[in-house]
């Protein structure tokens, strides 16, 4: 992966470190910095280092100081309307800038470190209080990275270095004597930070986000231990220490909106604790947002273990939150997949334990993560159902299945992406595509791509199939079936290829082509061809001849053309 | 340890010398690799290590082992 970095400060004081910092966390990255001052001359010259680099992930930071020059120190030297206009000049310079980058480098990220003042004030009282004063002209060009990220939302990432010099304190970031110097502003005990920070979001954009917060009870959602406490003694509630479980207990609630699953792994007698999730008056997190509840006297290696069987998802896509150091040095060392936080230090230090927690982050929400935790809930009640049938026909009927299934629709690129990159399970070839790919897909004419909603009586789905097929003459090949986990077994699978089958033999197609590549995961899916009618070619491949079988399902089918 | 040493124990180990090729005479001249930049870079080390702040207008004079030492010595006294 390469990262290219354009900053308008000079980066040789702090290039060499940052390697290093990398590298002692990834393999497999370079770094390219421009020289100093050449950040706009760069972009400009196609023929520039930095495009022949082919960055994945541009990091553009540039201080509001060098953007507005000399002017910033004395900005009274201009009147209001001059003040506008200058305001007006740097946002076209900003938007030129990042329009050359993305109409040159099609597939690359593009990171913005938003606006800061380095100083607290260069006019003192009168920055924040007069018109287009410096504060104004900082969030102004703040709201401006926003639209610039609604013209490139695919592209655009902004990243909060305002925050981090907030939350480190102007007086510990920056070092005027090196400024002076070497024109890098950054005082040394800061690098660190500003690495980390730089790091968080390349690992955000980067790495597969998790899928479930596993929490303990006592010391952790509230204080005290329930079983010896009993539920009016526990710390919930009120002010003080009370209060800041309650805001713990809402951080993780954040997550849950964020369309993380909550689970709870705690030794403690079930009732105890259930009555504390149900009656306790302060209670955040009532028993209906965890996805799974654990509260036993098994060993809590065994409980995640069971819960991620339960949820159907990987030990590396759990996260477990314990104060107990002991319990979490035992998950350590059994299931080092799973990411540990042990909580220190009370629940003031909490919040911010989980949120710096960069695998839980993510850049941008999909539907289907705002609807995630409410699907659950349908999950269960499926499941429910689906024990008082006897016959599976029966229990499919009974669903009253409806699917959506849309050919080419651009406004489904984002989810088909996101399912290539993450569904191992139901996986025929399990071929990974970043959004720009699909879009490649969408505009060459060669391509169908499929995506499948389901809803049933219990709610909706959402997108939970997708297959991608090359159209050649007279030849359809299957590039890509896949099927979200939480719908396996509804046969949406066959509904989605009949009606593919279908689309064929209006185009005259005489043989549909089919790939199985195996993988440690794609189990459930080895037996998808054979069972459809298909005979096997070699070890991998399948095809299927006209006139095409056509299978049997429950499925109420609306084509959107 | 005594100023001198770990001075030198530093400058070696930034410029990737040999301790015994490093003693107070050597300066900016005399190593290939102390340029300006790598300057700065050292008296950053320097200063973290000992818990100083050289003032601005010392830090681009310095450039001997001795002027750097006698520096510390003044803002740790």
């Amino acid at each position: 992966m390469n990262i290219a970095f354009l900053t308008s400060y000079n980066a040789d004081l702090i290039k060499k470190d940052f390697d290093k910092f990398l590298l002692s966390r990834e393999k497999n990255v370079n770094c390219w910095w421009n020289n100093y001052g050449t950040q706009e001359l760069v972009v400009l010259d196609k023929k520039s280092l930095f495009y022949s680099f082919k960055p994945d992930i541009i990091i553009i930071h540039l201080e509001i100081e060098w953007l507005l020059g000399d002017f910033i120190s004395d900005i009274l030297s201009l009147n209001i309307q001059e003040r506008i206009n200058k305001t007006e000049e740097t946002k076209s310079r900003l938007t030129s800038l990042i329009t050359i980058i993305t109409e040159n480098l099609d597939n690359a990220k593009i990171v913005i470190e938003n606006y800061t003042l380095r100083n607290k004030a260069y006019l003192g009282a009168l920055d924040i209080n007069i018109e287009f004063g410096l504060f104004e002209i900082v969030q102004l060009l703040n709201a401006h990275l926003l639209s610039l990220k609604k013209m490139y939302p695919d592209k655009i990432i902004l990243n909060d270095y305002a925050g981090l010099i907030k939350n480190f304190g102007g007086e510990n970031s920056f070092d005027y004597r090196i400024f002076h110097l070497a024109k890098n502003p950054f005082a040394k005990s800061f690098y660190l930070e500003l690495f980390k920070h730089y790091y968080s979001i390349i690992t955000i954009l980067t790495k597969p986000r998790k899928k479930c917060l596993v929490v303990d009870l006592d010391n952790t959602l509230w204080g005290g231990i329930i079983g010896q406490d009993g539920m009016e003694n526990i710390e919930l509630g009120g002010s003080g220490m009370g209060e800041a479980y309650v805001r713990f207990q809402k951080c993780l609630f954040n997550y849950y909106r964020k369309g993380i699953f909550l689970a709870i792994c705690s030794k403690n007698n079930y009732a105890d604790a259930i009555e504390v999730i149900n009656k306790h008056p302060d209670m955040v997190l009532r028993k209906e947002y965890f996805s799974s509840l654990r509260i036993n006297w098994n060993d809590k290696v065994t409980n995640i273990r069971s819960i991620a069987e339960e949820l159907n998802i990987g030990m590396d896509s759990l996260v477990f939150v314990d104060d107990n150091p002991a319990e979490c040095e035992l998950v350590r060392q059994h299931l080092p997949e799973v990411e540990v936080i042990n909580l220190i230090d009370g629940p003031i230090n909490y919040v911010n334990q989980i949120n710096s927690v960069d695998s839980l982050n993510t850049i941008f929400l999909t539907d289907e993560d705002l609807n995630r935790n409410k699907i659950h809930i349908a999950d269960v009640q499926r499941k429910k159902l689906e024990e008082n049938y006897t016959n599976l026909d029966d229990y499919l009927s009974s669903l009253e299945m409806l699917a959506y299934i849309s050919i080419n629709d651009p406004s489904h690129i984002q989810r088909v992406s996101q399912l290539t990159q993450k569904t191992n399970q139901f996986n025929l070839t399990t071929r990974r595509y970043t959004i720009e790919e699909i879009k490649k897909f969408l505009s060459d004419n060669n391509h169908k791509i499929y995506t499948l909603r389901l809803i049933d009586k219990f709610g909706d789905n959402g997108i939970v199939l997708v297959a991608i097929i090359e159209l050649r003459k007279e030849m359809w090949i299957i590039d890509t079936f896949l099927m979200s986990c939480r719908v396996i077994g509804r046969q949406a699978e066959t509904a989605l290829l009949n009606s593919i089958l279908e689309d064929a033999s209006k185009s005259n197609v005489t043989i549909v082509l089919g790939e199985f590549i195996k993988t440690k995961k794609n189990e459930p899916a080895e037996d998808f061809y054979s069972k459809h009618g298909f005979t096997n070619q070699s070890t991998n491949e399948w095809s299927i001849k006209f006139p095409f079988t056509i299978n049997k399902h429950f499925i109420k089918i609306n084509r959107e053309m | 340890m005594p100023i001198d040493s770990k001075l030198i124990f530093l400058i070696a180990k930034h410029f990737n010398l040999k301790q015994k090729d490093v003693n107070l005479n050597t300066s900016k001249d005399l190593i290939e690799d102390w340029d300006s930049l790598e300057h700065i870079k050292l008296i950053l080390e320097i200063e973290e290590e000992f818990k100083i702040k050289f003032p601005l207008d010392v830090v681009p004079n310095i450039i001997s082992v001795r002027a750097i030492k006698n520096e510390i010595e003044k803002l740790k006294v």
